[in-house]
């Protein structure tokens, strides 16, 4: 396969202006990962030593394979919500290796309110599920948690995505015969208790867990009972006598590596295969990724100098190389798995949307599955290309990507704007995981068009009233939306309400998706089916 | 097809054909070979009997061997890269506009010489800036927009003389 030749100059100021700006990106990243993390308050720390529990990321740490990779999901989801007093969402969730087998494990962190689950804990514990469910992972929950936030019951309880749709998702794994293992290291109050029990296994450890559908202050005011929560739902109890909990164990890390035991015992199946290589570094430094992304999105660049520092040897097999040049598309490897790959290089046409519906499907004849790289203003827009059918074409293009029954993963690598958003495969269209770039934006349309429609509405309004307005007034119009549309499209809004899997240093994004590409084919693919193309 | 390797500024064509014997065919000559690796990048090489030790070290598609005293530095050629005909752009002398928009800036002079990859100009349409570069080395002919300019597509920005 032909190498991709590079035309970066590594000597421009434009690479060194974009490598300090990103480098920048990337710190400030990096420094709110550490935040989200491990930055809690020293009562709450402290409070975990009492009660003899571990830090949650200790927990994760005892549980992984040494030296194998974690993938961390949505560090930063809530990082933009409930005053960002609830880092990760109070959960940790992310694909693992425990004892050789592809896990996906969820923690709760109880050193943020106790571990209660928020709107946006419920909405990542509902994702990390239906990503077990999509790529067939066995699922580990490592339970703390004092079970939803009341005062937001509103927010996550009752609707279809909410609370039953973790539990629901529970059977749904179970039925489809993937296991689940619950530890349980705290309470699991209300809700929550139905975790362990929906569990294929559970390990309780004596003194700290407990399991209980009403915690101690509930059964008091319902029946004037007075319990701890150890004569409630704990270890004993459940282990000797209710046999809702499995395994006893004395202490944390014992718990632990029973867990790591019952895990040994999982089989494992055969993974799908699909095309296969020895896997060869990018030729080019991944670390130049940093001089290609613009400091502004609108800058237009190749993506092909993205793809060079993301495939295996830097190589890149393109189809059509001539046709509908705005959307690059072609094969290449990473971590040694053939993948077709879709990136833009400028607005979607008429040639490029039939282009990339095409290879979309090429793609999927010989099972070959799907990388999304997302930088896309939109489908052009005009009467020319109205008349020329844009719509029906980009229609086109969206019927054969949401039809794709091979892997896809998407990952935002500047602007997803409007249906763009659509034929890349934004979140709507069940990539497989979605990462972002901490320079990408995502929003309906760009903020200064929408700014321009909505004082254009407003001025016709006005006209129709016989008033007019001064150029501050407009301006005055105008100013709000955009600075709306500037924080709430940026990257780390996305995060923190979960429209991505995560954020990504851009030069992880290479080892990100030869892990996702792993976990994906524990899943068999389907034969090619689609709906109705408009021609 | 034989894939092709530059050895010495020589280009050479060879196969390995795995037969009851290992072949090596270079150019016409047919040669029965064996490689053994001995670790710490040596090998044990004999060709048509005669056998000799060799040291060898691949970066992508390139290999230092060092064989007999000398060094060589063999290319492997992509078989696509290496059959295509030279490009098709070197006759080309008008950059027309890949879409509608408007000219955010002109970077260079009627009459001037540029290089291929020069930026010529910088377009916007549908949110995004376009970089208009010299697709070859030459001298600009016409620049027919100004800055500010819309244009249609298809519409001839700026010309290269021929």
């Amino acid at each position: 396969m032909q190498r991709i030749i590079s035309h970066l100059n590594t000597n421009a100021d434009t690479f060194k202006a974009n490598t300090l700006h990103n480098l920048k990106l990337r710190d400030e990243l990096k420094e709110k990962m550490q935040q989200a993390r491990f930055n809690r308050p020293q009562r709450d720390m402290d409070r975990l030593k009492r009660q003899n529990k571990l830090f949650v990321r200790d927990r994760i740490e005892l549980l992984l394979d040494p030296g194998t990779p974690f993938l961390e999901l949505s560090t930063l989801a809530a990082n933009r919500s409930y005053d960002g007093k609830g880092p990760s969402a109070s959960i940790i969730t992310g694909i693992g290796i425990v004892n050789g087998r592809e896990v996906m494990i969820h923690a709760d962190d109880s050193s943020v309110k106790g571990g209660a689950w928020y709107p946006l804990s419920m909405k990542k514990i509902v994702r990390m599920l239906d990503i077990a469910i999509e790529n067939q992972l066995p699922v580990i929950h490592l339970c703390d948690s004092a079970g939803g936030f009341l005062p937001m019951q509103s927010q996550f309880f009752a609707d279809r995505y909410h609370g039953g749709r973790v539990f629901r998702n529970m059977c749904q794994l179970s039925k489809m015969g993937i296991p689940q293992l619950s530890v349980v290291l705290g309470h699991c109050t209300a809700g929550g208790a139905y975790i362990p029990a929906l569990s294929e296994y559970s390990v309780i450890v004596k003194g700290t867990g407990a399991v209980f559908l009403g915690g101690p202050p509930l059964v008091k005011a319902a029946t004037g009972e007075i319990i701890t929560a150890d004569e409630l739902g704990g270890c004993d109890l459940h282990t000797q006598i209710s046999g809702t909990a499995d395994y006893p164990a004395a202490n944390e890390q014992e718990a632990i590596s029973k867990a790591r035991e019952i895990v040994a015992q999982f089989s494992r199946k055969e993974k799908e295969t699909i095309e296969q290589q020895a896997v060869e570094a990018p030729y080019y430094d991944p670390k130049e990724l940093y001089g290609i992304i613009p400091q502004d999105n609108r800058v237009q660049y190749d993506v092909r100098e993205l793809i060079a520092r993301l495939v295996d040897g830097s190589r890149f097999s393109e189809y059509q190389p001539a046709y509908g040049s705005t959307l690059v598309c072609g094969f290449a490897h990473i971590w040694g798995y053939k993948v077709g790959i879709l990136g833009n290089n400028g607005v979607l046409f008429n040639d490029s949307s039939l282009k990339g519906a095409h290879f979309m499907q090429l793609c999927n004849q010989n099972k070959t599955p799907l990388v999304f790289l997302q930088n896309i203003t939109g489908f052009m827009v005009g009467r020319e290309y109205e008349q020329n059918g844009i719509t029906k074409d980009g229609a086109k293009m969206i019927m054969s990507q949401a039809c794709s029954v091979v892997p896809k993963f998407t990952v935002m690598v500047g602007g997803s704007f409007g249906a763009g958003n659509y034929g890349m495969c934004g979140r709507a269209y069940d990539s497989r995981l979605l990462f972002s770039w901490p320079n990408s934006k995502i929003s309906v349309m760009g903020g200064e068009q929408a700014a321009d429609v909505l004082v254009d509405i407003k001025l016709s309004q006005l006209k129709r009233e016989g008033i007019t307005l001064s150029e501050e007034e407009i301006q005055a119009i105008r100013d709000p939306v955009l600075a709306e549309y500037e924080q709430e499209s940026d990257a780390y809004h996305s995060t923190s309400e979960i429209w991505d899997d995560g954020i990504l240093d851009p030069i992880d994004t290479r080892n990100s998706l030869g892990i996702a590409i792993s976990v994906s084919l524990n899943k068999p693919i389907e034969e090619p089916n689609y709906g109705i193309f408009r021609f | 097809m034989r894939s092709s390797y530059k050895v010495a500024d020589k280009t050479v064509q060879a196969q390995l054909l795995q037969r009851a014997e290992t072949q090596l065919i270079v150019d016409e000559k047919t040669s029965t070979i064996a490689l053994k690796a001995l670790g710490d990048d040596e090998y044990r090489v004999t060709a048509n009997e005669a056998s000799t030790s060799a040291y060898a070290i691949a970066r992508g598609e390139q290999f230092f061997i060092h064989l007999n005293g000398r060094h060589y530095l063999v290319e492997c050629e992509d078989e696509a890269h290496s059959s295509a005909q030279s490009g098709s752009a070197a006759d080309k002398t008008i950059a027309s506009a890949p879409m509608p928009g408007t000219v955010i800036s002109v970077n260079v002079e009627t009459g001037q010489t540029v290089k291929e990859n020069d930026t010529l100009m910088v377009i916007e349409s549908m949110k995004m800036e376009t970089t208009i570069n010299a697709w070859r080395d030459g001298v600009i002919a016409t620049i027919n927009v100004n800055v500010g300019d819309s244009f249609d597509r298809m519409a001839a920005l700026i010309e290269l003389e021929e």
